[in-house]
């Protein structure tokens, strides 16, 4: 790559991206002191029939489900490096959180929608497209067949928006742009550094 | 022995056996040594062959001459040898075929006690005149510098006293010229080092400063199987003492050095740098003085507009260290170091406006401070006093700028006056305390004023701020409370995980200064805020869980003192607790578990005795027996036994023996001799019937040093045993109790055990009893532990409790707290490598097993033991035997029990890297089994930890087994995983991701 297009974009800190909170796992780690112990009982998890007693607690037939949000649609694609600076989508503000939305009943048997608008670093940024296909490139071989992506430059972001959007979101061409080896390479190396 | 029989033998050997020929040559020596043979005699003997007309013998006798001489010990000759010795050498000299002969001898020679100065002349001019070192190989050119080397170590004095500098000068001018050797370049730098460090250079500084620059900078790489070992640092070093060594090349070298300095190549530039340093540090004072405008007005564009941050081997500190030495070597003339400063100061006055260029100009500053006390009181007065001009109305950018200029200089604090902990000078008015207020109230607004947003600004100024605390005689004591104050305050109300940490980091490090502190400050705030109630902390009218208050304490509390403040005063709560509120458990666990962390990880990170905690303890036996919320709670009274133990074990052992006692008696309902723990208490007989409050005296005798005596210890037993058979127990806790005090006993003290050896089974319960009594035996490797093992394996193929045996099989290696093994402190009898040897012992017992029975239920028994026994062992333990056991392992895959599929997927998992032959062997029926365990499924068997663990097996296959192997599945994989994205947890779906994200780049290589 000759000359960078943006020689110098502004550049968020890691720790400032929106991050899921971590989970504090830690605090049940003395609380299950006493539940390992139970678990060291010989009968236990046996199926015997004096005792028939109820499934044991611990048994998960009520398994939570975690949703897909908008802050795991980030964590997927905040990561990957843009094609011309040593630095990830998320912290050129590339992809911001309140940019992603999710459409998704939580039924299977439905289509869900992922909308993202993506904000190129300069207006005329001609490498859009290019990131639009890596971020379509990661989202189809990350999120389940049921969901329809959308990737859209932001409103007023890129001198010709229009074009761009047609591009993204056009199968045919993004099919065709996958054959192409050299092109593969390339968002290989982009998708290199997700997380 | 025949001379010239010896000669002859020489003369044939030297050219092909050298061993031999040095071994003639060294008889010769010693026959010299013995006086039985002259030197004068073996020289006769060879005459004709030293002037024989053959070009290839003369080298040969030549050899055999100066290889005695070589040998010879240095008292044996006469001042009169040695001169017709010399005499011979220096005609030699025409003799162009035998020049190597011809120095090496010579090299000998001049080292020789009686080699006077009288033949100096002839050496040195013989050299000049007659030998020619451009037309000799590097192994020749080697004697000669070595001669000359030999000469100076032996006449330096001379050469100076007679005025022979120059002659001597001359003719190492000669002799090194146009060298390119490795070897001979180190010898002939040492020399000319030596030469110019201490002989009259006269006219020739020009030469031999030539003579050493024509080789700068050095790109020397050793080639291979190099027999010298001449690494490319020595190079450098010795050519850069060499230019260092003598301010009469500061004429020459600073502007060459200095040209060199615009090097593109970083590796350059660094040398240069390094051996300016070196040049400043040795030429002096008055040479500096000449030159330092000269050095800086090269540096300057490399240093201002260099880039600090880019650590390319060090380069840029390099530079800084240059103004480093030259503050060193200036300071100690004040005018010349004042107009050093100013001129700098001067010429970078602008960067204090333009801020691009601030930061290297606070390095360079910094770098000179870093001299000593004079430079940093010097820098600092002349730059912070321009730093801090403006400290209102900064943006975050410039704020934070500021601060990390400011570091420059704590840091270069550092390197003059050391830190708290290792001080280096006193000096109660350093340049820093004129503006300590300054920076503490900019340090101070920048943490506490700006918004929680700013987390990279709040954690530099947590990190700056804890840098002061280090700082030796830096700040008053009223400061560090304050810089504590704002740290607590920080850590309450900001959630941020690294606002949070650092300043957790901080208060830790002011703990680690004196804790006195954190005892004025910051625990009586953090104890005042805890609530009275079962609700959230208030904090400058925010709600925050009180977990948070206990994440503080428990991250803080570091050290005896500490430690024993919060259990005092955490126990008075919680005694408080019990009677004004209603329900006291989930708050008592709080402050229970949170105890229990404080202890053990402020012990496993320095131990510290627990004398001083013994009222604690008393008061929380006190406390558990009377108060109904505190022992009806198994919860509750795990981590209040659990601080029990801890106490005990780091206690000095003294009190073991008669805690031990007291407390046996009054669990016993006996009678208690001392009013020292059991005080107006009423005994309990744990026998009577069955109580969670066993644990109290489990916990206790866990604790107690290994020496302490128990009376009778079988009857103890005896009763044990008999009382679990015969009670009915309606809580799985108390059993459980009861059966780990019985492995406590078993392990602790010696008894007689083998009476149990053949219990029938006639219940769970009995089968339970024998499984912990066998923990017992099997943890401190008693002999009797295979007979007890052998028993439980047999009893796997037993169709009513096999599968309960099962279940035996983990107790056995489970890590239990009261088996805790702790730093020099004997409290039990564990061995240490009772789970290698248990392993060893038991792996081929149950593969056997499994191979040996049909029934597919009895054959999963030995499965889900083995899948027991890995989920507890480490994989250094399991690794040698994972051949024997993994067609077992792929069968434990489709067993209905989730957590035998974890246990054996984990297995697999930690194990790819180090076998990948193995598993790389089974990878056809491995990937369908963990493709379909990947998936949910309607048993819910495939719990969240089991696709899990699954998906990230196929990840790791992806990654660490060899790829032709692994391709053929690559569309598979993904295509099966597919279904998997749409999993109901999110940490499956990332684990899916990733593997299937693998398996795309699977073979393609990113450049």
């Amino acid at each position: 790559m000759s000359e960078p297009i943006n020689a110098n974009p502004t550049v968020l800190d890691v720790n400032a991206l929106p991050t899921r909170g971590e989970d504090h796992k830690q605090e049940k780690a003395l609380d299950s002191q006493v539940q390992e112990l139970l678990s060291l009982a010989i009968d236990h998890g046996v199926d015997s029939d004096v005792q028939s007693q109820a499934p044991s607690l611990l048994s998960d037939s009520e398994e939570q489900e975690d949703p897909i949000d908008p802050q795991e649609i980030f964590d997927l694609i905040a990561h990957i490096s843009d094609p011309e600076h040593p630095l990830t989508l998320g912290q050129l503000a590339v992809v911001n959180l309140s940019d992603i939305k999710v459409i998704d009943s939580g039924n299977r048997d439905e289509m869900g929608e992922v909308i993202i608008k993506i904000t190129p670093t300069i207006t005329h940024c001609s490498l859009a497209t290019l990131i639009g296909l890596g971020i379509r490139v990661r989202l189809d071989r990350c999120l389940p067949v049921r969901f329809r992506i959308t990737i859209l430059l932001k409103e007023g972001s890129h001198q010709s928006e229009n074009q761009v959007n047609k591009q993204l979101n056009d199968k045919e061409r993004v099919a065709a742009a996958c054959e192409n080896d050299q092109l593969l390479n390339v968002i290989s190396k982009m998708l290199a550094t997700c997380k | 022995m025949d001379l010239s029989l010896n000669i002859s033998q020489f003369l044939a050997n030297s050219g092909s056996d050298e061993n031999r020929a040095s071994a003639i040559v060294e008889r010769f020596a010693n026959q010299i040594h013995s006086r039985d043979i002259k030197l004068i005699d073996l020289i006769k003997a060879l005459g004709d062959y030293l002037t024989a007309e053959d070009d290839l013998l003369r080298p040969k006798a030549t050899q055999c001459l100066s290889g005695t001489l070589n040998s010879l010990k240095k008292d044996i000759l006469t001042p009169n040898d040695i001169s017709v010795l010399t005499g011979f050498y220096v005609s030699k000299l025409e003799d162009g075929q035998c020049t190597k002969e011809t120095l090496y001898g010579m090299s000998s020679l001049v080292d020789m006690d009686s080699f006077g100065p009288s033949n100096l002349d002839k050496v040195l001019k013989g050299l000049m005149e007659q030998y020619d070192s451009t037309k000799n190989l590097a192994s020749t050119r080697y004697y000669g510098l070595l001669t000359l080397q030999r000469i100076f170590t032996k006449f330096v004095n001379y050469l100076i006293q007679m005025k022979k500098d120059k002659l001597f000068i001359e003719c190492f001018l000669h002799v090194a010229s146009g060298e390119k050797d490795p070897r001979n370049l180190l010898l002939s730098f040492a020399l000319n080092k030596d030469i110019s460090s201490s002989l009259n250079l006269e006219s020739f500084e020009d030469e031999l400063f030539d003579i050493l620059f024509c080789y700068f900078p050095i790109s020397f790489k050793p080639p291979k199987e190099d027999p010298y070992k001449i690494t490319q640092d020595q190079l450098k070093g010795s050519l850069r003492s060499a230019i260092a060594s003598s301010s009469a090349f500061d004429k020459d070298s600073y502007p060459n050095l200095l040209e060199k300095l615009s090097s593109t190549s970083p590796s350059v530039k660094r040398d240069t740098a390094e051996t300016i340093n070196a040049c400043i540090a040795n030429y002096g004072q008055k040479s500096l003085i000449e030159h330092w405008l000269e050095i800086w007005n090269a540096y300057k564009f490399e240093v201002v507009h260099g880039e600090p941050d880019d650590e390319e081997i060090g380069v840029y500190q390099s530079l800084l260290n240059t103004f480093t030495e030259i503050s060193k070597v200036l300071t100690s003339n004040e005018v010349e170091f004042d107009q050093f400063a100013s001129t700098l100061l001067k010429d970078l006055k602008e960067s204090f406006q333009n801020t691009k260029t601030l930061k290297q100009t606070c390095l360079i500053f910094g770098a000179i401070a870093k001299a000593n006390n004079i430079a940093y009181n010097k820098a600092v007065k002349l730059v912070l006093a321009q730093l801090l001009v403006k400290t209102d109305g900064l943006n975050v950018r410039e704020e934070r700028e500021l601060i990390q200029n400011l570091g420059v200089f704590t840091s270069a604090y550092k390197d003059v006056y050391g830190t708290t902990s290792s001080p280096k000078l006193q000096d109660y008015n350093n340049g820093l305390k004129d503006f300590k207020d300054q920076i503490l109230i900019l340090l101070g607004k920048s943490l506490m004023g700006s918004s929680q947003v700013e987390v990279s600004l709040r954690t530099l100024a947590i990190t700056e701020l804890t840098n002061l605390t280090t700082l030796s005689d830096f700040l008053s004591n009223s400061e560090l409370s304050l810089i504590a104050q704002y740290f607590t305050e920080t850590v309450l109300m900001d959630d941020n995980e690294y606002v949070f940490n650092s300043a957790i980091g901080g208060l830790a490090q002011i703990a680690q200064l004196d804790s006195s502190v954190l005892v004025e400050v910051t625990l009586p705030t953090l104890i005042s805020l805890l609530p009275d109630a079962d609700e959230p902390v208030r904090i400058n009218g925010q709600d925050k869980p009180k977990e948070k208050i206990f994440d503080v304490i428990v991250s803080i509390s570091t050290g005896g003192a500490l430690v024993n403040f919060m259990v005092i005063r955490l126990l008075n709560k919680l005694e408080q607790l019990q009677t004004t509120l209603a329900d006291p458990v989930p708050y008592s666990f709080l402050i229970l578990s949170s105890l229990q962390k404080i202890i053990t990880t402020s012990e496993s990170s320095t131990q510290f005795s627990t004398d001083t905690l013994f009222p604690s303890l008393v008061k929380l036996i006190h406390l558990l027996l009377k108060f109904p919320s505190l022992n009806q709670d198994d919860a509750i009274l795990e981590s209040a036994t659990e601080i029990l133990k801890l106490i005990v074990v780091f206690s000095s052992k003294s009190f073991h023996q008669q805690l031990s006692d007291d407390t046996l008696s009054f669990f016993t309902g006996l009678p208690v001799a001392n009013d020292d723990y059991y005080k107006d208490l009423e005994p309990i007989n744990v026998f009577a019937e069955p109580t969670p409050l066993i644990n109290i005296l489990s916990k206790v005798l866990a604790g107690v040093n290994k020496s302490v005596s128990i009376n009778n210890v079988d009857s103890l037993i005896n009763k044990l045993v008999e009382f679990i058979k015969t009670s009915s127990f309606q809580d799985g806790y108390v059993r459980i109790s009861y059966l780990r005090f019985l492995s406590l006993i078993i392990n602790k003290w010696n008894c007689e055990v083998s009476k149990y050896e053949n219990i029938t089974f006639d219940s769970v319960l009995s089968l339970e009893i024998y499984t912990w009594i066998t923990k017992g035996v099997l943890l401190r490797i008693d002999p009797k532990s295979e007979t007890f093992i052998d028993v439980l394996v047999g009893a796997l193929s037993d169709t009513s409790l096999g599968a309960m045996a099962a279940n035996s099989f983990e107790v056995l290696v489970v890590d239990l707290s009261i088996f805790e093994k702790f730093k020099k402190i004997l409290n039990n009898n564990v061995r240490l490598l009772y789970k290698q040897k248990f392993f060893d012992l038991v792996v081929p017992k149950l593969v056997e097993g499994f191979n040996g029975n049909d029934d597919m239920k009895i054959k999963s028994n030995y499965l889900s033991a083995l899948s027991h026994i890995l989920k507890h062992t480490k994989r250094e333990i399991i690794n040698p035997h994972l051949p024997s056991f993994f067609p077992l392992l792929l069968q434990s895959l489709n067993l209905m029990d989730s957590e035998v599929r974890l246990a054996s997927l984990n297995t697999i998992l930690s194990s790819v890297g180090e076998v990948s032959d193995l598993i790389t062997s089974h990878i056809s029926s491995l990937i369908p089994k963990l493709l379909a365990l990947a998936q949910s499924d309607r048993d819910h068997l495939n719990t969240e930890p089991v696709r899990l663990a699954a998906v990230n097996c196929l990840h790791s296959f992806a990654m660490a087994l060899p790829l032709q192997k692994v391709v053929p599945y690559q569309k598979e994989v993904i295509r099966e995983l597919t279904p998997v994205l749409d999993d109901k947890k999110r940490s499956v779906r990332k684990g899916a991701i990733d593997a299937r994200q693998a398996y795309y780049e699977l073979g393609r290589t990113v450049e």
